[in-house]
């Protein structure tokens, strides 16, 4: 079972009007977007977008986020960021190294995601965060900018988020926080298990079949060691 | 499963997603007391669990969750989308006609419900992994090479400590982190990631853990001496702290303790009255500061000098003492080279001696008093069980009952060693009278006599007067008062005697040197109702602190140890200094305790009992050895001043009314002498009940403010009041009055309908304690059998001038069921009428009898001159 797209209510207008994110990783987006840009106006006026509230309801699935974005007249436009999802071999040497590795697994149980565990996927050659150019904004305003006004106040809140919450950087590169938390203590607990992923990101019917022969085992398990019958 | 938790009522509560409810048990012997499992502590727990002696409750959420575990096994789940949150859960596939559920839900106890909710909890819990599942995580230290390793004189890594888990709610099933890794299922889903992350918290506690998370499968670590020592120095109690239990190897001995020892010698002196100044009350004032060393033992022995000397040599955490392998704490080491001892102050040392601990250098250590501070320690201690020889004084006209003789030897001993005191027992237990004991036995003694001050809020001043008036005639009283108040006078007429002053007074006459109630010698200061000085800060407070006696005693109905910055206040005026600064208790006392934080807060708090225990004595009404003493119904008059408006009310009233009697006769005449009585009755019980208006501003009426201490410490009790007036209007207003206060007030008169009264009566009955605890009742004592049992006060607001009445109306609460003692409480108005009629019933049977045969009317019939008198207003009033 897996979220593969999550929304997130609108953040109200701010009064407090930081520039920067709370974590390492929100910081590293706000960078990929800041040098990517050509145009400082631009991100400015974002910034004041973001803090303002002129941002909807920010949907995050894999490989973009997407958001309505009201301009200065209220004009909604459709604005997405996308970002390139990780390929499946990608993903297999990503999991192997941070399941290697009993505290990356704790951290981001604990929404936590150390620069060690970035150093962790880079050595596996795998880039986790996006770098200059990775983040392809799109938008229905007729603005030159790139990014516009309006991806860019959307990165800026997809900073806040991704503070909040390092899993939606994973899910942006392709996988749920289940199905990666699930895989991640599969590998840990099974270290030289060869037999990569079969994690369907949906609940087909194989995946819902593989949930309940895991919960058949589980009760068997819990009956046979532990009753008093 | 314990077995208080078997026996538990258990009930479940649903949370979205199904997975995260919880299930509830409440504890049999304290149903406040609840304890909360998750389904991961649950349902492990349940499938272990034994079938006999459970409650009927736990016994069906054990046959719920082995149908559910059983429906899982045999894959009859379904995914279902959460209707709120959008996300997949699991629940039971109902599809098949299914025999085992209907069964189970057959065999509910009552009051069980959410039954099917449980069932799919348990599909969903089992069905999705939880990372919050509850993993407890211990460590086990291990010596891999044996003592032999110990040996070897290179420093290195020695210890191994090797990780292990248990289900959070079940630390006697412990088993070591492997297992958990090749054997995933066994401590339920999500374990091994509820464990991940415990052991990373862990290593924010104890850094070195963070090594742990570097490996793969973090099962095991070496430690080196460095870290063993700062595990023995700290370490292992921030652990512990965080519930990581330590257990470290068997090989080596832990019992290397040390004792803090305050060595006294000499007898312990007695305290002179002469000379105190306000600051050093305590009777210790003249000795040295105390010296403090140590005292190191192993296994309970004492350790010799040179056993001590390689212990301080010793630089890693391992020591040969007696050709054994110790464990040594870096700081106890470091003690073991100290050669300075540690200075103490009597009063601080006296705290240690009492709760057996002491803190130094932010250290807890156990203190062995010795000398006469043990002896002191020893006399203190139990409050009530001391054996001077001090009876009840000849000149008290009262026998005292067995717990007031008690209260009177232990205020005796607390005040003559200049320690102070607070007597806070229930009302109705007679702490007015044994400190009027007190203040006789202490003039038998010319170091103690002289004159008691008694502050008091203002509505109990005519009732401390009657008392000692009555229980030590003779002895001078004076109230201290008013506007014309003159403090040369009053001390002129109450050498040995009382003075009774006002918290109001005090606040004004006393905080410089050069105020009235500073300059004069008090033998002996009473704060009554000390909850009025709670606020440490306040003026009243401040002003309370400034006024020198040799003893200071604080009376109090409220439970003040319920409230710890009430305790402090109240207990740092008595004794000045024991519980510390405000900071100091704030953060040595109440922070601790208020977190709440098991095994601290309990630690702190029964620590903090036994320091406080010899100063503050609190009997209940209910206690087993006091009841039996107490008569089942006491009856107390309760004496209130009029206010200024109410005397002008008053003498108005009289003046033209009197005036028309007078030159009136016949009927007319007894219409007026009755509409006058009316009329004064109800002046004395509020000026807005006699003009007809809304209550307005506080402080108009004497028996309101009574009625409000009296009620506040009721309540504060926990107990319940009923309060009769005979005047519907009356009840309207006190109704008005104390629902604006926030007391839960009930409001029963003679138009209430039979049905409603049932309803009334049965909320007051029913209610658990602490609710609806007032009951306002207008009407004559009828035979309706109103059975108001739960009361155990009783106040008459105004007078019935019939005592066959007033007493049938008291019998509503004192009756057949009734198995607590009845307190009664009459308020009469100072001075009015009221007062001399009472006196009059006691006194002159043959009035008595006249009203008791036909009611006012029978006044009515007095000439004028003896209305007159009956009517006047007399004594001082504000």
């Amino acid at each position: 079972m897996s979220e593969l797209a999550k929304g997130f209510p609108a953040f109200p207008a701010r009064k407090r009007r930081t520039r920067r994110a709370q974590t390492w990783w929100g910081n590293a987006w706000i960078d990929a977007l800041e040098d990517t840009s050509l145009d400082s106006d631009a991100l400015r006026r974002g910034r004041v977008f973001a803090h303002g509230g002129h941002v909807g309801t920010i949907t995050v699935s894999p490989g973009r986020i997407s958001a309505t974005v009201f301009g200065d007249d209220h004009t909604p436009h459709d604005t997405v960021v996308a970002l390139d999802e990780l390929s499946e071999a990608d993903w297999e040497r990503l999991l192997d190294a941070i399941a290697s590795k009993a505290g990356h697994v704790a951290a981001l149980l604990d929404r936590d995601m150390p620069y060690e565990l970035a150093e962790t996927a880079d050595d596996a050659g795998v880039s986790l965060l996006p770098g200059i150019d990775d983040l392809e904004p799109r938008c229905t305003c007729d603005d030159w900018g790139h990014p516009c006004t309006h991806a860019a106040a959307l990165c800026y809140q997809a900073s806040w988020l991704l503070d909040a919450d390092p899993f939606l950087l994973l899910l942006m590169r392709g996988r749920a926080e289940d199905d990666v938390l699930a895989e991640l203590q599969r590998r840990n607990a099974h270290p030289s298990s060869p037999d990569s992923t079969n994690a369907a990101p949906e609940l087909d019917p194989a995946t819902a079949d593989r949930i309940i022969t895991e919960a058949s085992a589980r009760a068997a398990e819990l009956l046979t060691r532990l009753c008093h019958r | 499963m314990d077995s208080e938790l078997r026996r538990s009522i258990t009930t479940f509560e649903p949370n979205t997603p199904p997975r995260s409810g919880r299930l509830i048990f409440r504890s049999p012997d304290d149903p406040g007391s609840t304890v909360e499992w998750s389904l991961a502590e649950a349902v492990p727990a349940l499938c272990r669990a034994r079938h006999s002696g459970a409650h009927p409750t736990v016994e069906f959420w054990r046959a719920a969750t082995l149908v559910a575990v059983e429906q899982v096994k045999e894959r009859r789940i379904v995914p279902d989308v959460h209707t709120v949150t959008g996300s997949v859960v699991w629940r039971l596939d109902r599809s098949g006609d299914d025999e085992l559920l209907e069964d189970l839900e057959s065999r509910a106890p009552d009051g069980v419900r959410n039954a099917r909710e449980y069932l799919d909890a348990v599909a969903d819990y089992l069905a999705t992994p939880d990372v919050n599942a509850g993993v407890g995580i211990a460590l086990r230290l291990e010596l891999p090479g044996g003592v032999d390793a110990l040996e070897a004189s290179t420093p290195g890594e020695r210890l191994l400590a090797v990780v292990q888990i248990h289900a959070l709610a079940e630390t006697a099933n412990i088993e070591d982190l492997t297992e958990l890794w090749t054997d995933g299922e066994r401590f339920g889903p999500g374990a091994r990631a509820a464990t991940m992350l415990g052991l990373r918290r862990a290593a924010g506690v104890w850094a070195p853990l963070e090594r742990l998370l570097r490996q793969q499968v973090p099962d095991r670590l070496a430690l080196d001496d460095d870290e063993v020592s700062d595990l023995l120095g700290g370490g292992a109690e921030r652990l512990a702290a965080a519930g990581i239990g330590l257990a470290w190897p068997p090989e080596i001995a832990t019992e290397l303790g040390v004792t803090a020892v305050i060595p006294t010698s000499g007898p312990l002196s007695h305290p002179s009255s002469h000379g105190r100044r306000v600051d050093d009350i305590f009777a210790f004032d003249g000795i040295e500061p105390l010296h403090l060393s140590w005292r190191f033992t192993l296994g309970g022995a004492e350790l010799t000098q040179t056993e001590l000397d390689v212990i301080a040599a010793s630089r890693g955490p391992f020591a040969k003492v007696r050709g054994q392998w110790v464990l040594v704490d870096p700081r106890l080491a470091e003690k073991a080279s100290e050669t300075e001892p540690k200075t103490v102050n009597a009063l601080d040392a006296l705290g240690a001696a009492l709760t057996g601990t002491a803190e130094i250098g932010g250290e807890r250590f156990t203190v062995e008093p010795t000398g006469w501070l043990e002896k002191l320690r020893d006399r203190i201690a139990a409050p009530e069980s001391g054996d001077e020889p001090v009876e009840a004084p000849a000149q008290l006209r009262a026998t005292l009952r067995d717990y007031q003789l008690r209260g009177l030897r232990w205020l005796h001993r607390m005040t003559s060693l200049g320690l102070g005191a607070c007597l806070a027992d229930d009302m109705g237990l007679g702490k007015t009278i044994t400190v009027i004991a007190l203040h006789l036995h202490r003039q038998s003694d010319p170091s103690t006599a002289g004159r008691t001050l008694v502050v008091c809020p203002a509505s109990l001043m005519g009732n401390w007067e009657r008392e000692i008036a009555r229980f030590a005639p003779g002895t001078p009283v004076r109230r201290f008062h008013g506007s014309s108040r003159d403090i040369e006078a009053v001390l002129d007429h109450t050498d040995r005697g009382f003075v009774i002053t006002t918290y109001g007074t005090m606040r004004l006459d006393a905080g410089d040197n050069d105020d009235a109630l500073s300059i004069a010698p008090w033998g002996m200061l009473v704060s009554d109702e000390a909850q009025h000085i709670k606020n440490a800060r306040s003026k009243t407070a401040q002003a309370l602190r400034a006024i020198p006696a040799s003893a200071r005693i604080a009376l109090t109905g409220t439970p003040v140890e319920n409230n710890l910055a009430e305790l402090w206040a109240i207990l740092d005026w008595t004794t000045p200094g024991l519980l510390g600064s405000r900071h100091q208790f704030q953060s040595r006392w109440a922070d601790p305790i208020e977190s709440g934080r098991a095994p601290h807060a309990t630690e702190a708090a029964r620590r903090l009992t036994r320091l406080v225990g010899p100063f503050l004595l609190r009997r209940r009404k209910s206690d087993p050895g006091i009841a039996p003493e107490l008569p089942p119904k006491t009856v107390t008059d309760r004496p209130v001043s009029l206010t200024a408006e109410q005397v002008r009310l008053y003498e108005t009233a009289v003046r033209d009314t009197m005036a028309r009697i007078a030159t009136s006769e016949g009927m007319a005449r007894r219409g007026l002498v009755l509409a006058l009585l009316t009329a004064l009755k109800q002046i004395c019980n509020h000026p807005a009940q006699y003009l007809k208006e809304p209550l307005g501003a506080p402080g108009r009426s004497g028996k309101l403010d009574l009625l409000d201490e009296l009620v506040g410490t009721i309540t504060s009790e926990g107990d319940a009041v009923l309060v009769f007036t005979q005047y519907v209007s009356m009840a309207r207003l006190l109704d008005e009055h104390l629902g604006a206060q926030g007391v839960p007030v009930q409001v029963l008169h003679g138009g209430t309908p039979v049905d409603q009264r049932e309803q009334m009566v049965r909320r007051f009955q029913e209610s658990p304690d602490g609710a609806a605890p007032v009951f306002i009742l207008s009407l004559k004592a009828a035979g309706t059998g109103l059975n108001l049992t739960r009361a155990g006060h009783v106040i008459h607001y105004d007078r019935w001038w019939n005592p066959a009445v007033e007493e049938q109306a008291t019998d509503r609460a004192y009756r057949i069921g009734q198995t607590r003692p009845v307190q009664v409480h009459r308020l009469i108005a100072e001075g009015t009428v009221e007062d001399r009629i009472a006196a009059m019933l006691e006194t002159k049977r043959d009035l008595a009898d006249a009203v008791l045969g036909s009611g006012e009317t029978a006044l009515s019939e007095l000439s004028d001159a003896e209305l007159a008198e009956l009517v006047e207003l007399r004594g001082a009033h504000e």
